[in-house]
């Protein structure tokens, strides 16, 4: 049984309610859509002992403002949005009880405080049984541009109200609840402090570039332009990225974080609003655990390209399976589930 | 399950638990269905006389900020770059005044009445046990005895 839980006092456009997306529609030209911090979202249900893919709200703009309807429990991951619930900080990547009447609010990323240890785009509200909304072929995720989805297939407005699907909430060992350690402490990657690092695999069409591009793509710093969104993300280098023969290509279907090189030579990274097919050619594909770093940064930040190959990037989901496996098992010590003997 | 739910270092902080609240037996049902015995050794050094049943020092455990359970503890959350909070500051019961990190977990440590932080008492990264104080505290209401500053409250 779902009961009202949230009511969205205030929020800009663009924040939707999310899970980890529609696999397997992409035959009929529909994307996976999702959360694009899904790894943040999966922390949040870890700490909450929800279902791994139970739906939460992704947030990417600022200021929200939210009314806790019910006692119930929230867990707040990915950007750190300097939270406050009834005016009392609330840490990053941390869960914690909540009552009827309290007032949740989230600040942009590094406007209120300026001590953020790494990138912050995008911050993920987890309810203690998830956002319950329809599901629609498989999955709870608005797709806003099919208008499917989520919350009546839209963004959210104020004046919404979302409903959670806990019958329970669990109770807190502590009332100040508890935390897990950010993937970027946990799963850290590359030397460039200034940058953020993300492992690719070559493409179909890497060959075809000079090898001065190959160059360029994996030891220059890309920087993240502003024309980026849910759809994909739009970089910016001083070395376009160009083929040895330019020839028309056909379209065929690309995922997300594919990297593709529009003739200008400045690369567009996929996310997970992408189109389902496109006909610029591959440079290589973002490594699926490593997306969510994609998914944290911001205009003007800066990105750089480690090579991988197939068993680097096994060992890499492992490595982020083994970190939320140890969040489910501990923070199932941190909660009272009530437990019928 | 083949592997425990709990890490060795749970198991001391229950252990370290038991001990400070003379608990000989616990019997613990965890949420996947496992089942932990913990029964404590017969004391090792003789017991102290039984009838003075006082709990140790309450007014001294009023002066600090102890550690919530074992971990290693962090001022400084990992995702920001400035510490919760500073020798000096004022908090408010329940505040988050440092962390415990165990394994991917982080744990609040709060403070448990108003008052000012006077001095840390470990090391920021130190591994701490259960009880080990973190700050120490000036309540609001504690009898102002001479200078202010908790250094010279002994």
């Amino acid at each position: 049984m779902s009961v009202p839980f949230l009511e969205v006092l205030a929020t800009p456009p663009l924040n939707s309610v999310q899970d980890l997306g529609r696999p397997g529609q992409r035959r009929w030209g529909i994307g996976p859509t999702g959360m694009v911090d899904g790894l943040a979202l999966q922390v949040g249900n870890a700490l909450l002992g929800n279902a791994p893919g139970a739906a939460g709200l992704e947030l990417q703009l600022f200021p929200v403002r939210l009314r806790v309807l019910r006692d119930g429990a929230i867990a707040l991951t990915g950007a750190d949005c300097d939270a406050r619930l009834d005016g009392r900080p609330v840490p990053p990547w941390w869960a914690l009880p909540v009552r009827a009447g309290q007032v949740l609010e989230l600040s942009p990323p590094g406007a209120t405080r300026r001590d953020l240890a790494a990138p912050a785009l995008r911050a993920c509200l987890s309810v203690a049984g998830g956002i319950d909304v329809p599901e629609v072929l498989g999955s709870r995720a608005t797709h806003v541009r099919c208008a499917f989805g989520g919350l009546e297939g839209r963004a959210l407005r104020p004046g919404d109200v979302l409903a959670a699907g806990a019958a329970q909430a669990p109770a807190f060992r502590d009332p100040a609840g508890f935390g897990a350690l950010p993937p970027a402490t946990a799963l850290p990657l590359g030397e460039d402090p200034q940058a953020t690092t993300v492992r690719v695999i070559p493409a179909s069409d890497y060959d075809d570039f000079t090898e001065a591009s190959h160059e360029a793509f994996w030891s220059d710093p890309w920087r993240v332009t502003i024309q980026s969104d849910r759809m994909g993300m739009r970089l910016e280098g001083t070395t376009p990225l160009k083929r040895e023969v330019v020839q028309e290509m056909r379209s065929h279907g690309i995922v997300c974080g594919v990297v593709q090189v529009p003739p200008g030579g400045h690369p567009i990274i996929q996310l997970n609003d992408g189109n389902t097919a496109g006909g610029y050619p591959k440079m290589g594909v973002v490594i699926d655990p490593d997306l969510w770093r994609l998914a944290q940064l911001p205009p003007r930040s800066l990105l750089r390209f480690q090579r991988c190959d197939l068993a680097q990037a096994r060992a890499a989901a492992l490595e982020q399976d083994s970190y939320l496996a140890g969040l489910r098992r501990l923070s199932a010590l941190s909660l009272m589930t009530p437990e019928v003997a | 399950m083949t592997k425990s739910a709990l890490s060795p270092a749970q198991l001391s902080g229950l252990a370290a638990q038991m001990r400070a609240h003379g608990v000989t037996e616990l019997d613990l049902r965890l949420p996947g269905g496992e089942r932990i015995r913990l029964a404590a050794a017969a004391p090792a050094r003789p017991a102290p006389a039984p009838a003075r049943a006082t709990p140790p020092a309450r007014p001294d455990a009023a002066r600090t900020i102890p550690a919530p359970g074992p971990g290693r503890l962090m001022f400084t959350h990992p995702a920001r770059t400035q510490p919760a909070a500073r020798p000096g500051d004022r908090v408010a019961p329940g505040d988050i005044v440092a962390w415990l990190a165990v394994e991917s977990l982080i744990s609040p440590v709060t403070a448990p009445a108003a008052g000012t932080l006077g001095d840390a008492q470990a090391e920021d990264g130190a591994l701490l046990g259960y009880g080990s104080p973190v700050f120490t505290l000036v309540p609001d209401d504690a009898p102002k005895s001479g200078p202010t500053g908790p250094n010279t409250m002994s």
